[in-house]
């Protein structure tokens, strides 16, 4: 089965780029172009794994974060996506699994993206 | 205590043998008892005392039936006295129901301690002449000097002023006492050789001043004359003794007036003959002089002064002649203290006096006292401190204006932090406190000018740069924001003022360095949004990059392509923002001047602001033609800008409306959105480099910042103008006005 991934980046050229990227590492993709607009893609399909840009229009990573969370618990792991100098904060404050900081290399970000997604949903995942 | 008729009570061992015999003795004696109770009486005794039955009695029933010679009652506790020794004196019998009459009363000591044998002998001693008669003891007795007679060296007798002024209880308490030990223990020497020589030689010896010695301890000193006395034992001697405390008293006082009086005279005589004033005493009908003092000879030197008239004596006083004629005439005095005359020096210098005349009747008639008085250096002195503090006051008066008037806020501190003075500026500076009196400003100062830390913490007077200053520290500065916001900052740069090293105070210069503050925050927000924006394109090259040279993710070649093009734009916009910005700052800007058609350039722009911006809805309303002189590539950045601000603060489904208006002289072109507009409080600041309005959210609508402020810029050097209108939640209209072609050159 393979692993559902949603991808929230508002630079077009960025998430084409990564969407294509974990197509190819087998993941079932979808995106969004901000924080809202991934609200209603996970509303309809429950991604495994999210990655999340902070700095985004309309609806920012946080918020997106505290929504999410609020709604769905934590069992599934964000990572973190963000051009910001202290990304390891960020990282803390949504409670993310991982982060990668922009610009990226292609071989890091798909290594931390399939270490994420190889300890698969939480335990208490039905 | 014995009670009357305590006999059973405690009966003397003695009284019942002796008791008989003891009362038929013919003579008339008593005994006493040690503790004071009378144990046998003659029946002689009995008579001379009234028949009062005294047995068993104390010695205060025995006192009742006696007096002394002046009619003073005898104590209970003279008779004691009298019975602790051997003794004799004269007393007299109380009135009573016989009559009054002197006796003579002798005390003698009974062996063992056994008390005291009292007798009375009728009117005068057994033998001799009778030298303490009634009419002796009446003139002692009234007597204002102490009069006092011994025997063998032994008082038998002194008066009552004697007692007083010794301080003895009484005078009978004085009798049996050593004559010596009335004298001053320093003098006892040779008063007791002359008590010896007269002794010997029976003659009286003058008067002499010795210090008496009082029962206290104190002396006082008497005049002192001693005679023989015919005494019951012969050898007596009568010595008078008159106080002399208060005549002494009188005498020191005296002659420390006279020398008081000699010295101040001889002081008025100096003063008179060495004071810097001229003295002269005038007399006669041509005033001659008569006395000068040596600072009234000063004043003509050379000159001969004595007897020669004044009028010839000192022609360079002659304005004073007919005051001096009119003070002898009238004997009015004449002070012309403040109006001065005057004389000049040999060498032509003027000098400038005072006079005064008075009459002098002390020394005749027609004598007048001149006193001349130099006022020359006072006057000088007058007038140069009135020059002085009339320049100082100047001073003052242009350092006020220069302070008053500098573009620096100056405060003058005093060492207790006071604030003694504040400029215009200053008052400005610290806003609405120009109603504060300075010199109310007191420790709360900063809590008045709401003056705070700039993290919005109280101001502790002891932490503030002043404080240091004012106790030593060195000249230093610090930053504070006021009225409780970060929208206000002062720097306030104190600095002592020292005399001798003593720090008097503090000039504190205030200065606003609001817009100092605001670029610093936002150059280093700016930075920060810089780099954010500088790494999404880098990061869109580097991913496509590798993807390409990877062959990840199936990217084409023409699509990754394309991507690190378009970060490579993007990249290329940032930085020729900040050299715009940058150049601006430098004036080094330069514009590419030419006629254009504005309604061409407005669509151009647009178009670019559609690609930028796919699917959103740029509407151009009306754009008639029009040509205009300027620099079609910064007017075409500069409605790109607007345009850009319209897209990203809009919602995408909300159309931009770009019109043009033409009116007399001029064009207003206008970008309109439906966004989320300007909050009011921040309008006044987007101009502002690196100024972002909606920063402090953390939704990012890109941009660094600078848009606006390249746009107004341009604008500014096509001599136009960029303004908008905004509602928050409502949107805003951008809009800048150019003249013309035709109005240019018509």
């Amino acid at each position: 089965m393979r692993q559902r991934i949603l991808v929230v980046e508002d630079d077009d050229d960025i998430r084409e780029l990564i969407a294509a990227l974990l197509s190819e590492e087998g993941f079932t993709v979808d995106t969004a172009r901000d924080g809202r607009d991934a609200l209603r893609v996970v509303a309809e399909r429950m991604p495994q794994l999210i990655v999340l840009d902070m700095r985004m229009p309309v609806m920012d990573g946080w918020e997106f974060a505290a929504r999410f969370h609020a709604t769905y618990g934590s069992r599934v792991p964000l990572i973190v996506l963000t051009a910001a100098e202290d990304v390891r904060k960020r990282a803390l404050e949504v409670s993310a699994a991982a982060w990668v900081s922009k610009p990226f290399d292609l071989g890091t970000f798909i290594g931390v993206i399939e270490r994420v997604a190889r300890k698969g949903p939480a335990p208490t995942c039905p | 205590m014995q009670e009357p008729g305590a006999s059973d009570h405690d009966p003397h061992p003695a009284s019942g043998r002796v008791g008989a015999a003891f009362a038929a003795l013919p003579i008339a004696a008593l005994v006493v008892d040690p503790g004071g109770v009378i144990r046998e009486v003659s029946d002689a005794a009995r008579g001379h005392l009234g028949g009062a039955d005294l047995w068993g009695h104390g010695l205060e029933a025995l006192a009742a039936g006696l007096e002394n010679l002046d009619g003073s009652p005898v104590r209970a506790e003279d008779l004691a006295a009298l019975c602790a020794r051997d003794s004799e004196t004269t007393l007299a019998t109380a009135a009573g129901a016989r009559a009054r009459e002197v006796v003579h009363v002798t005390t003698r000591r009974l062996a063992e301690d056994a008390g005291a044998l009292i007798t009375l002998a009728e009117g005068a001693p057994r033998e001799g002449p009778v030298p303490f008669d009634v009419a002796f003891r009446d003139f002692a007795e009234r007597s204002f000097d102490l009069i006092a007679v011994h025997e063998d060296g032994k008082l038998i007798y002194a008066n009552r002023i004697t007692a007083e002024v010794l301080g003895y209880p009484s005078a009978l308490a004085m009798v049996g006492l050593p004559i010596i030990s009335l004298v001053a223990h320093a003098e006892r020497e040779w008063v007791s050789r002359r008590i010896h020589a007269l002794y010997e030689q029976r003659v009286p010896v003058p008067a002499v001043e010795e210090r008496l010695l009082k029962r206290s301890g104190e002396t006082i000193p008497a005049n002192v004359t001693a005679l023989p006395f015919p005494t019951p034992g012969g050898n007596g001697v009568v010595v008078v003794a008159h106080e002399l405390t208060a005549e002494k008293a009188a005498a020191h006082e005296l002659e420390r007036l006279t020398q008081l009086i000699q010295a101040q005279l001889e002081t008025l005589e100096n003063i008179v003959q060495f004071a810097p004033v001229g003295i002269a005493v005038l007399r006669g009908p041509v005033l001659r002089f008569e006395l000068v003092n040596e600072a009234f000879r000063a004043l003509a030197p050379g000159a001969t002064l004595a007897r020669r008239p004044f009028a010839e004596a000192m022609p360079a006083m002659k304005v004073l002649q007919a005051p001096l004629e009119r003070v002898q005439r009238t004997g009015e005095p004449v002070s012309a203290m403040s109006s001065p005359f005057w004389m000049a020096d040999r060498d032509g210098t003027k000098r400038e006096f005072a006079y005064a005349a008075v009459p002098a009747q002390g020394i005749g008639e027609d004598a007048v006292l001149l006193i001349v008085v130099e006022m020359t250096a006072l006057l000088r002195a007058q007038q140069r401190i009135e020059q002085l503090s009339e320049e100082r006051r100047r001073a003052a008066a242009e350092l006020a204006a220069v302070l008053e008037n500098m573009v620096e806020g100056v405060l003058v501190l005093d060492a207790n932090m006071r604030v003694t003075m504040i400029n215009s500026s200053g008052r400005s500076a610290l806003h609405q406190v120009t109603d504060v009196v300075p010199d109310h400003i007191d420790a709360d100062m900063f809590a008045k000018f709401g003056l705070r830390r700039l993290d919005g913490s109280a101001v502790a007077l002891e932490d503030t740069v002043a404080y240091d200053v004012l106790h030593g520290g060195p000249a230093g500065r610090e930053d504070y924001v006021i009225n409780g916001g970060p929208e206000h900052v002062i720097r306030a740069s104190v600095s002592p003022i020292l005399s001798d090293k003593r720090v008097l105070g503090a000039v504190m210069v205030v200065s606003d360095v609001t817009a100092e503050a605001r670029l610093e925050r936002a150059k280093t927000s700016f930075i920060r949004v810089a780099a954010h924006e500088l790494k999404t394109p880098i990061t869109i090259m580097k991913g496509y990059a590798q993807a390409l040279k990877l062959r990840k993710g199936g990217i084409t070649s023409e699509r990754a392509i394309d991507a690190i093009v378009r970060g490579a734009d993007r990249i290329d916009r940032v930085v020729s923002d900040l050299l715009d910005v940058s150049a601006f700052e430098t004036g080094s800007i330069k514009l590419v001047l030419g006629p254009f058609r504005l309604d061409a350039m407005i669509h151009d722009a647009v178009e670019r602001a559609r690609v930028e911006h796919p699917g959103r809805d740029f509407i151009i309303e009306d754009t008639p033609p029009l040509s205009i002189v300027g620099d079609r590539e910064r007017l075409t950045q500069a409605l790109g800008y607007l345009l850009d601000n319209a897209a990203r603060y809009s919602k995408k489904n909300t159309p931009i409306v770009i019109d043009m208006q033409v009116e007399a002289g001029s064009v207003q072109v206008s970008v309109t959105d439906q966004g989320i507009g300007i909050p009011e409080e921040k309008q006044n600041r987007v101009f502002e480099r690196y100024y972002r309005a909606h920063d402090d959210s953390s939704i990012d609508y890109g941009g660094i910042g600078v848009g606006l402020y390249i746009s107004r810029r341009i604008m500014l050097e096509h001599g136009g103008r960029l303004g908008f209108e905004s509602a928050e939640g409502r949107g805003s209209r951008f809009w800048f006005t150019l003249v013309p072609l035709e109005a240019v050159t018509p």
